[in-house]
């Protein structure tokens, strides 16, 4: 039961509940339309930064005016009151040197969203949990920590930053039960930099976070065959999220990303924001019921295609990183 | 030395037509770049640059840029002028301007060539690249240690608006010698990239009428020079940033064009095509205080207020003008600070009498 969420806001929470664990059994109690659009209408009325991005009345969920992730790292975007802030997760904020926010008054939601897609997706996950990732008490603004934490009992192999090969080794070298390695890729490349211990047999390697930059598929395609060839896991599972959203999307490394339920996506014209249809590629925007603390919409500033099954193929970066001076078009000049 | 060869590569490549030439910008938008980067090579500039002297280095590069596609220009000018042979270095994937500056050049002699191989780059004795610090170093990493690296790193530009009266000047686009027609100029050309473009500006107006001035004058830009090619991530840029600016500030904008009015603790000196930011302060010191942080890679300030000079300096501008020159600089100049006419030769010194 729910205890942090009152009056209209705890019936939001009752109907999104009840929306994820029916969508789940392939009978949702009622439509994402009219569900999304009432969330959007309580967070437009606790949330001054979505009130002033409302141009006209949304009449469907495409309608919901999407907050740009920078804005996250500028302005309290969310319904949370700071007092009222249970955890606040935070970006790295590598881009621009500022952190985006997402405050939540409780992770029920988003426990609830997390695992039950995870499970769903990865129904045989082991659960014991050896993560690439900083130990939640650490790092408690770290949501990619907090959801791996959600999974099983884990144990923590990056410190301030740098990946701790000794205890991560002797975590392997001394666990004959299969594990769940959970890592972004980046810490994934860090690790296969060196000696890397074969896997127990039935390990699932999940790999997050990606390359912030374009080409992300090709670098990612030869990571995944280092890590078969030299981890050995029973099969790689790849995560997308962000610290902006509270749901997960879980795919294959040669398989679009499957978002929940509850999760839509859409792709739009970088240019003019309109969405796209189906099967073109475009700037990602997410609309997310279990965001109901922060903003229903977020928009990225990845580049993705939406097919007809509502599955997401993630292309990178949208191309052309504004100029900072003249310096990045000279790299480009140089590098090719 | 080459002097008269390149003033015959200048007249060359005033007579060409660039408009189709893959720069990113409109026709109206590349010849208009081109045209100011070939009035920067006046024939009294020219040679005020030759009776400088200085050996030439034997062989140099100029590693090209993409976004100011004109930027090898007064580069390749000077170096082939004083007698180096020039190599271009230019992407194979963005050749912007690059087939027509070396096809002028074959057709009046001067010794420029086109490459787009790295290692053509690694035999020259002199190389001017532009890049941020990680880039640099990779390709002082790259070059041998006989080799001479002008290197260029990232700089913005901003302007500071009062509304003074300005005085004539030739090279000001005609339709656009007011302060604010100025800053509409400077951010249309190269489409508002580049490390001269005004990226934010500052005024003690009040924001809505700043922005409305400007918006009038960038309407006007964009009717003459029509924008180019903006990438996917640019786009995205400024529709976040035209999200900041409704919840925070205001918005104007038109067909291709935008000014967003916000506050100053929103700064942030990103150069996004024809999109200025606008920033009401209460004077010149507050604005040098915002920017104060970036002021390492400060280059250019664009005012109309002749009494602040002092101010930007202080700050660590390298480079002052009046609006609408801000993208059309002079030959005759330091670059970035630095004096890049004698950097561009060898000098011995001759004590045997």
């Amino acid at each position: 039961m729910t205890t942090t969420w009152t009056g209209a806001a705890k019936s939001l929470v009752d109907r999104i509940e009840a929306f994820v664990y029916s969508s789940l059994d392939g009978e949702p109690l009622e439509d994402f339309d009219a569900l999304a659009l009432d969330v959007h209408r309580w967070q437009r009325e606790h949330d001054e930064v979505l009130a002033a991005l409302e141009e006209a009345e949304p009449t469907c969920w495409q309608e919901i005016p999407a907050v740009p992730t920078a804005l996250f790292q500028r302005l309290d975007v969310g319904t949370v009151e700071p007092e009222e802030a249970a955890v606040v997760f935070r970006t790295s904020g590598t881009s621009t040197g500022l952190r985006g926010v997402h405050a939540l008054r409780s992770t029920e939601l988003y426990d609830r969203g997390a695992t039950a897609w995870f499970r769903t997706c990865v129904p045989d996950a082991p659960t014991e949990i050896v993560a690439l990732l900083e130990d939640p008490a650490q790092a408690p603004d770290s949501s990619l920590s907090h959801m791996v934490a959600l999974f099983g009992q884990a144990t923590w192999h990056v410190e301030s930053g740098v990946l701790a090969r000794g205890s991560l080794a002797s975590r392997v070298r001394n666990t004959a039960a299969p594990l769940f390695v959970a890592t972004t890729a980046f810490a994934l490349a860090d690790w296969l930099d060196g000696d890397v211990p074969v896997l127990p047999p039935d390990s699932i390697l999940m790999v997050t976070g990606g390359f912030k930059g374009r080409d992300v598929q090709v670098q990612e395609v030869d990571l995944y065959r280092q890590a078969r060839r030299r981890l050995r896991p029973d099969r790689i599972v790849t995560e997308y999220g962000m610290t902006e959203l509270s749901s997960q999307l879980w795919g294959l490394p040669d398989a679009p990303y499957r978002p929940p339920p509850w999760l839509e996506v859409l792709a739009v014209s970088p240019a003019t924001g309109e969405a796209l249809e189906p099967g073109r590629v475009g700037q990602l925007r997410f609309f997310d019921l279990c965001n109901l603390d922060s903003t229903l919409a977020v928009e990225t500033l990845d580049e993705g295609l939406v097919q007809s099954d509502g599955s997401v193929i993630l292309y990178g970066r949208l191309a052309g990183a504004p100029a900072r001076g003249c310096s990045l078009v000279v790299e480009e000049g140089w590098n090719r | 030395m080459n002097w008269d060869l390149v003033r015959a590569w200048r007249d060359r490549l005033a007579e060409l037509d660039p408009s189709f030439q893959p720069t990113g910008l409109s026709p109206e938008g590349t010849r208009e770049a081109l045209d100011a980067a070939l009035a920067a090579l006046d024939d009294d500039s020219l040679e005020a640059v030759a009776r400088m002297g200085g050996r030439p280095f034997p062989t140099a590069a100029v590693v090209c840029a993409r976004t100011v596609t004109t930027a090898p220009i007064e580069w390749c000018a000077v170096l082939a002028g004083r007698g180096s042979a020039v190599l271009l270095k230019y992407s194979a994937r963005d050749p912007v301007l690059a087939s027509l500056l070396v096809g002028a050049a074959r057709d009046v002699g001067l010794p420029l060539v086109g490459v787009t191989e790295r290692s053509a780059v690694l035999q020259a004795d002199l190389v001017v690249a532009m890049g941020s610090d990680d880039t640099v170093q990779a390709i002082r990493g790259a070059l041998p240690a006989r080799v001479r690296l002008l290197p260029h790193g990232h700089r913005f530009s901003a302007a500071w608006i009062i509304e003074e009266p300005l005085p004539v000047d030739p090279r000001v686009p005609e339709g656009f010698e007011t302060p604010w027609g100025g800053i509409a100029a400077d951010a249309a050309l190269h489409d508002g990239r580049g490390c001269y473009s005004p990226v934010a500006v500052f005024t003690p107006l009040p924001l809505e009428e700043a922005a409305d001035r400007l918006a009038t004058a960038m309407e006007a830009a964009a009717a003459r020079w029509p924008v180019g090619t903006i990438s996917p991530a640019e786009h995205a840029a400024i529709r976040a940033r035209r999200a900041l600016a409704r919840v925070t500030g205001l918005v104007r904008e038109g067909d291709g064009w935008s000014v967003h009015g916000l506050p100053l603790v929103h700064l942030d000196p990103l150069a996004l095509p024809r999109s200025v930011a606008v920033y009401q302060v209460d004077d010149a010191t507050e604005a040098a205080r915002a920017l104060a942080p970036y002021a390492r890679w400060l280059s250019t300030i664009g005012t109309d207020d002749s009494d602040s000079l002092g101010t930007w300096v202080s700050l660590g501008a390298t480079r002052l003008c009046r609006p609408g020159r801000m993208q059309r600089p002079p030959l005759l100049r330091p670059h970035d600070g630095e004096d890049w006419l004698h950097d561009t030769a060898l000098w011995v010194s001759e004590e045997l009498i």
